[in-house]
């Protein structure tokens, strides 16, 4: 199924089935169309190209009504102007199995008892809906959304805004209808953890297509997290709960096992340092970098795993005080990690400083392409590296090696 | 307040069906004592006799016959002029609930998109050039179509894709009433000595009214009014928001233009006959509301009953004011009804 608004196609080639009574969850960064899922599967908007199927019923087929009798909708934002109560918003979930002048008769009004029983919402039923608590009203708007009697329930980020233990309260609610209720239910969510703990199975979307779908443990993958929402993260097993736990990594890396708190200081530039952060990232060194600019590949992925840096302005050579607080920053290090970057006298200086750390700390190159063919300064870059050399530059082949370099080393 | 707020509506959950008795009741009352009041007093009891002995089965209870004179006021005078108020006034109560319904905004009025300009285009047209060609009755022929066509222009320009997306509807016709207006302005200044007779017209009155016109706009208006209110439910399903009531299967787009459309008809009907009286329409669902909750099943006839009550009075004193001349009934609906709004809105914390 493709669809999207107007001229914009937001969902391409949508390939997906939900099992009976199994708890989905849509996951997916900002925009990559999860709400307009859900606004597809029940058919506020059409679908452009193929189908979806309900027990095996084209839903083209179906009328408004019909959908309504079968599907139920709790959308993301839910409000009224209107003082009505609880009971009214409840019952107005009765709408399409009434007639155009039929009023509700008894059977309506048993279901709405049963459905407050099941959300816990009859203590409420005379509030004004208007003043209830985030927890509440989701609660309220779930039970309307049962009053429908659907067999398949859509929620659209049912726990946003929500306080932990109403999330709880939410997603337990959510788990029972599948179990006890014999609903099928598809959510989308914000928080991974949630929808590991929770759902039977995902989908991951990225831009509109399916990147991943399966289980939460086929999902939830530290690459494919990567690769959606460009993140870092650390994905474990929590003993506590049996479910998947997705952590993000930042700067300090308190459950890496290897880290340690061994400090690195990168001197790369023009995209050679790239590949290097997000593997020294993910094991937990504490990471800093510089000097780099904001043109540059490095300066970009140095920005989104949230390495520290030294910045320079683009096409200038590098300041006096770039300069220092590089050199500061890599005083800091246990250990210098310099890429075989080409210098021509722009960057000359960050050449300089690891020649200056040399005597202080282990430096590492990881890569051999020789000095010679990177030199643009008319040898005095070579100068500077044969001192280098010298005083003890260690140099390993590629980013493998130089992780088992660091892992081996005694800081 | 929360307590408050939480009896008020518990209140109304009980009391919506002794207020609707109620309402019912009053009108009977507000019939009848107002075919008594005027320059001339009738009796309660002549006035019964007079009303009950044309009714078959009620007219056994009474034995006339009456003084000719209260029959004649009673019959010719004031009951035709009392009915088409009440129906006037039921028609704007009704539509202004649907409009207000419709555009979840608590300003709007039957009035809002246009219906009331495009008439009294068509009355001033047909005043400035003597126009006669539908007899008698051509000024409300004329205003009622023309109130007509300006919907659907409205309509028309506010159309995107075969949707009218709420917000534009509102805007369209509030830019093409002030463009009607200004050609109604128009005329009115090159008027002379007709103007007096279209600043009356627009302002709104029921002199004069007979059983003609009653018999002009009871078919519209009672067949719009029901048709309006057997989308009670699809209406209550769009104060929660266009796509929430997708979700409960209502065809939205549909109901609100057969909603618009009735809501216009009725309107254009009692503006043809009464001229442009204002507020019945705004308030009348406001204070409704306020007494017996949102839902629609209850909202309409009680905005039709409220509607007609209140027009009823206000063109009682519009009688009976000791003014030069009688003074249209929409100045005193807007004296009366502005200030009881407010006080209402100010009493209670209110979420229309």
């Amino acid at each position: 199924m493709s669809t999207g608004y107007g001229e914009k196609n937001v969902l391409s080639d949508i390939d997906l089935k939900v099992e009976k009574k199994e708890l989905h969850g849509v996951i997916g960064p900002n925009a990559s169309g999860k709400s307009t899922l859900i606004r597809a599967i029940d058919r506020v908007i059409e679908p452009s190209r193929g189908i979806v199927r309900l027990e095996g019923k084209d839903m083209n087929k179906m009328s408004k009504k019909e959908i309504a009798q079968k599907v139920s909708v709790v959308p993301q934002k839910f409000s009224t102007n209107y003082s009505f109560s609880v009971q009214d918003i409840i019952t107005l979930g009765r709408t399409p199995h009434l007639g155009p002048l039929e009023v509700e008769q008894e059977k309506d009004l048993e279901i709405v008892e049963e459905v407050m029983e099941m959300t816990d919402t009859r203590k409420l039923a005379d509030r004004p809906f208007n003043e209830l608590s985030g927890g509440e009203r989701q609660r309220v708007v779930i039970a309307k959304a049962l009053a429908q009697q659907p067999i398949l329930l859509l929620l659209d980020e049912p726990i946003n805004h929500l306080d932990i233990n109403k999330q709880q309260e939410i997603l337990n609610l959510m788990k029972d209808l599948t179990e006890e209720e014999e609903k099928t239910i598809i959510s989308t969510f914000h928080d991974l953890n949630k929808a590991a703990r929770y759902c039977d199975s995902l989908t991951l979307l990225q831009e509109g297509n399916i990147h991943s779908k399966g289980t939460p443990g086929d999902v939830l993958t530290e690459e494919n997290i990567r690769e959606v929402y460009g993140t870092e993260v650390s994905v474990r097993r929590r003993p506590e709960t049996n479910s998947l736990s997705v952590t993000p990594l930042s700067r300090t890396f308190p459950d890496s096992e290897e880290g340690s708190r061994v400090k690195i200081h990168l001197i790369c530039g023009g995209g050679t340092g790239k590949h290097l952060m997000p593997p020294l990232k993910r094991r937990g060194y504490a990471l800093t970098a510089g000097v780099l600019s904001p043109l540059d590949d490095d300066y970009r992925e140095a920005r989104r795993l949230g390495v520290s840096m030294v910045e320079n302005s683009s096409f200038t050579e590098i300041s006096e005080e770039a300069a220092k607080e590089n050199e500061k920053m890599a005083m800091g290090s246990d250990l210098v990690i310099i890429t075989d970057i080409p210098f021509g006298n722009g960057n000359l200086k960050n050449l300089e400083l690891a020649a200056k750390m040399v005597e202080e700390k282990p430096v590492l190159q990881v890569g051999e392409t020789p000095i010679s063919e990177r030199d643009f300064t008319e040898g005095e870059a070579t100068e500077i590296f044969r001192e280098l050399q010298k005083e003890g530059l260690e140099k390993v082949k590629d980013v493998g090696k130089a992780l088992d370099y660091i892992k081996n080393h005694d800081f | 307040m929360k307590e408050n707020q939480d009896r008020s509506i518990e209140d109304r959950k009980s009391n919506w069906k002794l207020i609707v008795i109620g309402l019912v009741l009053a009108l009977i009352f507000t019939i009848f004592l107002s075919s008594g009041i005027g320059p001339v007093w009738i009796p309660l009891s002549e006035v019964g006799g007079i009303i009950l002995d044309r009714i078959p089965l009620l007219s056994r209870l009474v034995s006339g016959p009456f003084p000719e004179v209260s029959e004649t006021i009673v019959m010719n005078l004031r009951l035709p002029r009392i009915i088409t108020g009440a129906l006037v006034g039921a028609a704007l109560g009704v539509a202004g609930a649907a409009v207000q319904g419709i555009f979840r905004n608590p300003m709007a009025e039957p009035y809002t998109v246009g219906v009331s300009s495009g008439a009294a285009l068509g009355a001033v047209v047909v005043i400035f050039f003597g126009f006669t060609i539908a007899g008698t009755y051509t000024l409300q022929i004329v205003s009622f179509l023309f109130a007509l066509g300006t919907i659907l222009t409205v309509y028309r320009i506010a159309k995107v894709d075969g949707k009218i997306p709420v917000g534009i509807l509102l805007l369209s016709g509030i830019a093409i009433s002030l463009f009607l207006q200004a050609i109604v302005s128009t005329f009115m200044y090159m008027a002379g000595e007709e103007l007096q007779r279209m600043v009356f017209w627009i302002m709104g009155g029921l002199w004069g009214r007979n059983w003609t016109h009653v018999q002009m706009i009871l078919p519209p208006i009672l067949l719009g009014i029901f048709g309006i209110f057997s989308f009670s439910k699809d209406l209550d399903a769009m104060l929660l928001g266009e796509e929430s009531a997708q979700h409960l299967g209502v065809k939205v787009e549909r109901t609100k233009k057969y909603l618009l459309i009735l809501a216009s008809v009725i309107t254009a009907a009692a503006v043809a006959v009464s001229g442009v009286i204002g507020f019945v329409g705004l308030i009348i669902p406001h204070i409704m509301r306020i007494l017996i909750g949102p839902r629609h099943r209850v909202l309409f006839p009680a905005s039709a009953f409220g509607g007609a009550i209140f027009l009823v009075w206000a063109d009682n004193l519009a009688r009976m004011l000791p003014t030069v001349g009688e003074i249209p009934v929409g100045i005193i609906t807007a004296l009366a009804g502005a200030p009881f709004f407010i006080y209402l809105l100010r009493k209670k914390k209110y979420s229309y």
